[in-house]
């Protein structure tokens, strides 16, 4: 039998600003198919982690792969090189990340940010690509906001439409940093419904949240992360319910507003 | 008391208007050096890498810091004696106030650059949109809306500004009528027409780009 190779793997990943450590040598791996929630307190670096697996971050250390191809690295003659171009494009365009603040680009309509790179990246025409967005939109429910301009959504109509544009240049892996926490109580059902729907259907997914509800119920593995440290990582059974370690049970409290 | 007497000015309708062609060729193609340019200085001074900040921002300083009058003479008769390029009044005018005015621009590019969101380039990177794409498609649209009121007032300086062309004997709105002021010593009414006549070019954009404003404004 084959090992089957990760979708994701951290080989002791640091990233430094300035002299601030984030990152203090992260190893990490995401089956394909897997949904990871990577739970921790602000500040602890989750986000930085992300960043990092999108290659918006590109001076870490350490090797991140992605379906067993480095990111943004090349080994020659026993050292670790930076590469860019093609290089770097063919392992970091496996990666679809949605952000805390949807960032879609005010000057374009709903349709118009989720073909932008469809037309400029891989080179359709505006009618394969204008195709692809209606099925897209038709998925995250929007179908009828396709000519809006984002500014007249709501936040959680905003982020399905972040998700969508995502999704369209089909992501083998998909990020998520902390995608409710800038939406009212009410809209972030309908975000997290969306996020279920694409893990019954095999994407593999890492998901940095505070919503632990969610990784209750749709992740496979919760990794709890604390100043640039894994603490604690499992099946989220184990770990929500029955943490090991000290600082995942205060963190947990903390957050559930419940005694230690 | 003075005797107004604005019925001479009919007299010299034509003179006024050629002098406002010159005045808005000079200006108009200074609004096209200066914008170009601007953008290119703008886009480097707002660079990380030194190599390119540095030298824009030098220029940026030279050429905002020091006048433009002085620029204008300079160009016109240093030129020659330095580099043996010999340049028409005209064209002399129109190199020094699209140098001069891109430093303004490249202010204001820099600017607007720097308040777009790094969210929205995080985005564009994410999805693979190159830096060209993302400048020309992502972050030059969004700035240009928001420039718009500054590059207004930018047009209406150069406007106004271009009148110093008159330094070096072009013929543009100022220098023509300043001669006709030695023949008919009517300098308050011709003066006061001649701020109209500014007026009359400058309002229309002004206008123009409100209203543009506006229309953005309703569809963000």
């Amino acid at each position: 039998m084959t090992p089957t190779v990760p979708a994701i793997q951290l080989q002791d990943v640091k990233k430094r600003f300035g002299s601030l450590d984030v990152l203090c040598g992260i190893n990490l791996e995401v089956d394909p198919g897997g949904v990871v929630c990577v739970i921790g307190p602000s500040g602890s670096g989750k986000s930085t982690l992300l960043r990092c697996i999108a290659y918006l971050e590109d001076d870490f250390e350490g090797k991140i792969y992605l379906e067993g191809d480095l990111l943004g690295r090349a080994l020659r003659n026993g050292h670790l090189e930076r590469v860019g171009g093609a290089a770097l494009r063919k392992v970091q365009i496996k990666v679809g990340m949605v952000f805390q603040n949807f960032n879609l680009w005010p000057h374009k309509t709903v349709l118009g940010n989720i073909i932008q790179a469809l037309i400029l990246v891989k080179k359709m025409t505006r009618t394969e690509a204008e195709d692809i967005g209606d099925q897209l939109l038709a998925k995250v429910g929007l179908s009828d906001k396709r000519k809006e301009y984002p500014s007249r959504l709501s936040g959680g109509q905003q982020q399905r439409v972040a998700i969508a544009r995502a999704l369209a240049m089909r992501p083998r892996i998909m990020l998520f940093d902390e995608v409710t926490s800038a939406l009212d109580a009410e809209l972030v059902d309908e975000v997290l419904q969306v996020m279920k729907q694409l893990a019954e259907e095999g994407m593999t997914m890492l998901v940095v949240t505070h919503e632990l509800g969610f990784a209750a119920r749709v992740a496979d593995r919760v990794v709890f992360m604390d100043e640039g440290v894994v603490i604690e990582e499992g099946p989220s059974e184990k770990v929500l319910k029955n943490p090991s370690q000290l600082r995942t049970r205060e963190f947990l409290s903390l957050v559930t507003h419940e005694e230690i | 008391m003075y005797d107004w007497n604005f019925n001479v000015i009919w007299d010299y309708r034509m003179v006024y208007m050629r002098g406002a062609l010159i005045t808005l060729e000079l200006s108009l193609l200074a609004v096209v050096f200066s914008m170009s340019l601007g953008l290119f200085v703008g886009i480097a001074r707002h660079s990380k890498r030194y190599i390119l900040s540095f030298p824009a921002s030098c220029y940026v300083e030279i050429f905002r810091d020091t006048p433009l009058l002085i620029q204008i003479v300079w160009i016109y008769y240093c030129l020659p004696i330095l580099l043996g390029v010999t340049l028409t009044a005209f064209w002399a005018s129109t190199v020094a106030l699209s140098l001069h005015m891109s430093a303004y621009v490249a202010e204001i590019f820099r600017a607007g650059i720097a308040s777009v969101d790094k969210g929205h380039v995080d985005a564009a990177k994410i999805l693979g949109l190159n830096y060209f794409q993302t400048m020309t498609r992502i972050i030059l649209p969004q700035v240009f809306r928001r420039m718009l009121p500054p590059l207004v007032n930018n047009f209406a300086d150069i406007l106004k500004l271009s009148a110093l062309a008159s330094v070096i004997g072009v013929y543009e709105l100022l220098h023509s009528v300043d001669n006709v002021i030695m023949n008919n010593f009517r300098p308050l009414e011709m003066y006061s027409v001649l701020a109209l006549v500014y007026f009359v070019l400058i309002f229309p954009v002004a206008f123009g780009a409100r209203r543009a404003e506006l229309y953005f404004a309703r569809r963000i």
